[in-house]
């Protein structure tokens, strides 16, 4: 289960890099780095998955997940919220000023 | 007044101007507290000094949870001579920049407290936080009126943000293999990690603060930013790069850093010529700045591979002069009307600080960027990579070359127009710090011996 | 007064120059006066036999020092400042590109090389030297001046870098930067960075481009001063080591290529820098013997300041009353210009060692402690190649029928003959009282007026008219140079079209960002 968790994770990753690498169209490359931020959290999250584990809410001896990554992805959502929304104004913005959003067309980007 | 000060006050006060928004636009409170916002946690940072100069390490454990769990912020040397170097320069760039909106000013403040977040924390994801906070504000501040900005600005996201995905990676792996994120702790454990995390850490550090494969996004960024944004992005953002690095390096990835120190330091020399080359062959003044960042990183980065602590040293050295004399030579460039190098004119109180900054670039002696490439040249001849001295020198000749070409085109006209106080004195303090620092190098050489004992080297 | 003074005045008074942006002349010749005076206060006790040390710490020390040898060069370096400043006042017309201050600042740097009493103080000063005589060079700010400006600083940085390497090999091999500790490769390294700056024969090509582009006190300055700054290095280096051989070739080559080269030449301002390169030759050979010899190196290239800068000023002085600097262009200004065209044979003589005049003295100094009789007889050669070349070059200037052109030229400004009439009487005086000079820098005696050295000054002169005949007769002096700046210029031509191609590679798209950021780390971990 864990492992599947960061194989998934990992794949993910590679597909975005995939888009990122292979696409030209702005959007396309921002979706990339969505999916490698999924991938992240995903990896982060079974890296913190403990088999047969319960909620870490400590009463007696259960084995219960790391809290810990949970957490920290929390943070990460947020920050990839924040970038990604920044991404996209960004996008719109050179539509407006260029008309296109094809990275071959749009030179020097 | 306890460190964590150092890192708020700058978020707290970003937050109250962004408050101030709402009522009608009072500029002078708004400036002097955009001032107080940096000034505070620079006499904080100050405050520090003492201590932290007889060797002691001031520690703050957040909400008083322990350094297993919470997150630990510490003031040592290094820390200290970072955060006190980027304070000072952010300050007169703050003062520079007083002009602009108070978007720029909340920002700004944001960036700072992110910055100097970095330089405390000894928790990985927190730096890791503080990374983004610090990329975002940086993200934005590069756009400027110019439409080419946005596009500079997308380019810098989309590789930052990789570079942030990698540093997570990493963090990740990290954690996995030793459960804990303190990285005190990790290294007092003394096991070596994955190749694959420190290459994580190594490329995402690397594009951060623009090693040669990975410096696409410098150029276009630094040079289309307005001139206060191109001076604190190549003048501190770069570094903060190359600090963690040296934090991260020497501590948690020590046996992977040392094992492949050959690849590291070609890595430097390389990322040399190229930012020097590619320098030479620009038009636009304020792009030949930023290859010339690129280069003057590829030494830095050269000087920290060596191990050695002359290297280290060396490397702090050219991180304060770079810091100093870029600061200096991007905000000169703000005063300069048309950026083409061949029509290049200005003032005289424009183009003597730029001069004393170009000379400083360039390692040349009573300044400050010569204590740098002393040591740096030094720690190569040590470690018998008299090679790698050659280079650095030869690339100093080119960087002669073409700052001193700019230089001699701002000497030879003159234009008139009239500046504003607050942005000339900047560039007056940051010129002759350049000077200062060069000739009278012992005023620091404590602390940043004692910054690169800290880190300890290979002896 | 501590010796350091005598740098720190010019500093000192072109930082106030900078500061009230005024002009600056009379706080030039003030402070360079008082750098002389500096100089001069320490003579008793040089004269007593004492050296001066003296140190300022920064994180290394910059090391301080002077001995009889330097003293000598220094007192008149510090003297020839004062009148190249003096000659200035009229010959810079005006002047909104801080020519003062750069001259000052290239002046105390200079004073601040011949004190060094090892190798960093010596790289330090031997660097600000160059950039500040760099924007001297392109003070004209023509295409030209820049292009030689350019040269000038590549090259001497070059020099510079390889000084800074060897005195770092020295360091980390002794704890010390002693000049006496160079060995091996770090002596070579020494020796090829002074030789750049000194513009020894293959490294020369740099001289001849930047010394005649800028004005003619700077080219004085240069020629006569700064180039003395790598020979300072070479002679404190042999001043502690054997001979070394290659130097001696080096020497040969400089002696007659500079001379050969210089012969081929019309401008007046580019055949005494070839000249320059070929009296370098002589200091090399000097300075490459044991004890005599070195003395003569040291007492030639101390003549050779004054006499060169001495025929600079008398160029400069022909260059601004008439405006022509092609020698083909000139002619018959004996009458117009006496002051000048006296002077300006003072100086020839003085060049070519003609007895009385103090170049004669320390080319019998050399000439007696050469051994073998092949280099004496090169010897010989260049100097009668000398004494051809500066009769060609008065001949032309000074006799001869005036062109119609040059008819309303009036003689240089009295400011202008001055300083040439004064550093004449030098060369005179020096010439007549050989030994007032040489006698600080050698221990023993020399007989200066043996039949030997007359004999040899009359079998130069001989030769020079030979050569002068047969050159005018065959025409050498028309045929187009050829030299070894080729090599330079094909090279930063190859840097030029790199950058270009690298610039063109390094600015693609998005995409392939990504795809380097991915590969750099696939590359590294397989590596």
């Amino acid at each position: 289960m864990i492992l599947n968790g960061i194989i998934t994770g990992i794949i993910l990753i590679l597909i975005g890099l995939y888009g990122m690498i292979a696409k030209r169209h702005i959007f396309k490359i921002i979706l990339g780095l969505i999916i490698i931020s999924t991938g992240i959290v995903l990896f982060f999250v079974s890296l913190g998955y403990v088999n047969n584990g319960i909620a870490p809410i400590i009463s007696g001896d259960n084995l219960y997940v790391d809290p810990l990554p949970h957490t920290l992805m929390l943070t990460t959502i947020v920050v990839e919220v924040c970038i990604t929304s920044l991404a996209l104004v960004l996008a719109l913005k050179i539509y407006e000023k260029y008309k296109t959003l094809d990275i071959k067309i749009l030179e020097d980007i | 007044m306890d460190i964590i000060f150092i890192v708020i006050i700058p978020f707290f006060v970003s937050f109250i101007l962004s408050l101030m928004r709402v009522f009608r636009r009072n500029i002078f409170f708004e400036n002097f507290l955009s001032i107080t916002g940096i000034l505070i946690p620079f006499l904080v940072s100050v405050s520090t000094f003492s201590a932290v100069r007889s060797g002691e390490i001031i520690t703050y454990n957040i909400g008083g949870w322990s350094p297993f769990l919470g997150i630990t912020l510490k003031m040592d040397a290094l820390s200290f001579f970072f955060s006190f170097l980027s304070l000072t320069l952010l300050i007169l760039i703050m003062i520079y920049s007083l002009s602009r909106s108070p978007e720029y000013k909340i920002l700004y403040l944001l960036m700072t407290g992110g910055m100097q977040g970095i330089l405390l924390t000894r928790d990985i994801f927190n730096m890791y936080v503080f990374f983004e906070i610090l990329s975002v504000t940086t993200y934005i501040l590069v756009v400027s009126k110019e439409k080419r900005s946005y596009k500079a600005s997308f380019k810098y996201l989309t590789l930052g943000s990789i570079a942030s995905v990698l540093f997570l990676l990493g963090t990740g792996i990290v954690y996995k293999t030793t459960g804990v994120l303190n990285i005190d702790i990790i290294s007092s454990m003394n096991t070596p990690q994955l190749k694959i995390t420190f290459l994580l850490f190594l490329t995402s550090l690397g594009i951060k603060s623009g090693i040669f494969p990975l410096h696409f996004w410098i150029p276009d960024a630094h040079s289309i930013a307005p001139p206060p944004v191109s001076a604190f992005l190549s003048g501190l953002v770069l570094k903060i790069g190359i600090y963690s690095m040296l934090r991260l390096f020497y501590t948690v990835f020590r046996t992977n850093f040392f094992e492949m120190n050959d690849v590291l330091i070609a890595l430097g020399a390389i990322t040399v010529i190229f930012g020097s080359f590619l320098a030479l062959s620009q038009k636009n003044l304020k792009k030949m700045l930023a290859y010339s960042s690129i280069n003057q990183i590829g030494i830095i980065f050269l000087a920290l591979s060596f191990g050695t602590e002359l290297g280290i040293i060396g490397g702090l050295y050219m991180i304060l002069a770079h810091a100093v004399a870029k600061v200096c030579l991007f905000l000169c460039s703000g005063m300069i009307g048309d950026l083409n190098l061949l029509n290049l004119k200005s003032k005289p109180f424009v183009s003597i600080p730029f001069f004393i900054g170009a000379i400083s670039m360039i390692g040349l002696p009573f300044t400050c960027g010569f204590i740098g490439k002393y040591y740096v040249c030094l720690a190569a001849v040590e470690t018998s990579y008299t090679l790698y001295a050659g280079v650095i020198l030869f690339t100093s000749i080119i960087s002669a070359v073409y700052l001193l070409r700019a230089s001699y085109y701002l000497f030879r006209t003159s234009e008139d127009y009239k500046i504003p106080y607050s942005m000339r004195i900047p560039v007056y303090i940051t010129s002759s710090l350049c000077i200062i620092l060069g000739i009278l190098p012992l005023m620091i050489s404590d602390i940043v011996e004692l910054a690169a004992k800290t880190l300890g080297g290979i002896v | 007064m501590n010796i350091i003074f005598a740098v720190l005045f010019p500093i000192t008074g072109a930082l106030i120059i900078l500061s009230v942006k005024k002009s600056g002349i009379y706080v030039s010749i003030f402070v360079s006066m008082i750098s002389f005076l500096t100089v001069l206060s320490v003579y008793p006790e040089i004269f007593n036999g004492e050296e001066i040390n003296s140190s300022i710490r920064m994180i290394f020390d910059l090391h301080f020092f002077v001995d009889r040898v330097n003293f000598v060069m220094l007192l008149f370096i510090s003297f020839l400042n004062i009148l190249i400043l003096v000659y200035s006042i009229k010959y810079i017309k005006k002047d909104n590109h801080g020519y003062y201050p750069s001259l000052l600042l290239a002046m105390g740097f200079t004073l601040g090389s011949f004190l060094s009493g090892d190798l960093l103080t010596f790289y330090i000063f031997f660097e600000m030297t160059t950039l500040f005589s760099f924007f001297l060079v392109m003070y004209r700010g023509t295409e030209r001046a820049r292009r030689a400006g350019f040269m000038y600083l590549i090259m001497c940085f070059m020099g510079g870098a390889l000084i800074l390497i060897s005195a770092f090999i020295v360091y980390l091999q002794e704890g010390n930067y002693d000049m006496e500790n160079l060995n091996g490769i770090s002596s070579l390294l020494f020796l090829l960075g002074c030789l750049i700056k000194a513009g020894a024969f293959p490294l020369h090509f740099w001289l001849p481009e930047a010394h005649p582009v800028a004005p003619s006190p700077i080219s004085a300055l240069l020629s006569g001063i700064i180039i003395k700054i790598g020979l300072y290095g070479i002679v404190r280096f042999f001043m502690t080591h054997e001979v070394i051989h290659w130097i001696t070739i080096i020497a040969i080559f400089s002696m007659v290529f500079g001379v050969i080269l210089a012969l081929f030449q019309n401008d007046i301002k580019r055949i005494l820098a070839y000249s320059s390169i070929s009296q370098i030759g002589y200091v090399l050979l000097g300075v490459n013997l044991p004890s005599m010899g070195i003395a003569g190196g040291t007492f030639h290239m101390i003549n050779h300041a004054v006499f060169k800068s001495l025929l600079f000023l008398c160029m400069g002085a022909v260059i601004y009353s008439t405006g022509e600097r092609n020698l083909k262009k000139l002619g018959g200004l004996y009458k117009k210009m006496p002051y000048t065209a006296i002077t300006c044979i003072i100086a020839s003589f003085a060049i070519s060692g003609i007895p009385l005049f103090n170049g004669f003295a320390s080319k019998a100094v050399i000439f007696d402690s050469l051994s073998s009789n092949i280099l004496k007889s090169i010897f010989l050669f260049t100097g009668g190649g000398t004494f051809a070349l500066f009769y060609k070059l008065n001949r032309d200037i000074f006799f001869g029928k005036l062109p119609d052109k040059l008819r309303s030229t009036e003689e240089a400004p009295k400011l202008m003959l001055f300083p040439m009439i004064i550093i004449s009487a030098i060369c005179v005086l020096i010439g007549v009282f050989p030994s007032t000079v040489f006698g600080t820098i050698y221990a023993g005696t020399f007989n200066f007026w043996s039949w030997n050295h007359f004999l040899e000054a009359f079998v130069s002169v001989i030769m020079g008219i030979f050569i002068f005949l047969y050159g005018e007769k065959a025409g050498i002096f028309d045929i187009k140079e050829y030299d070894t700046d080729r090599i330079y210029r094909r090279f930063t031509e190859i840097t030029c079209s790199f950058c270009e191609n690298i610039n063109k590679i390094v600015s693609t798209d998005l995409n392939i960002y990504v795809l380097c950021v991915l590969l750099f780390f696939i590359f590294l971990y397989f590596l």
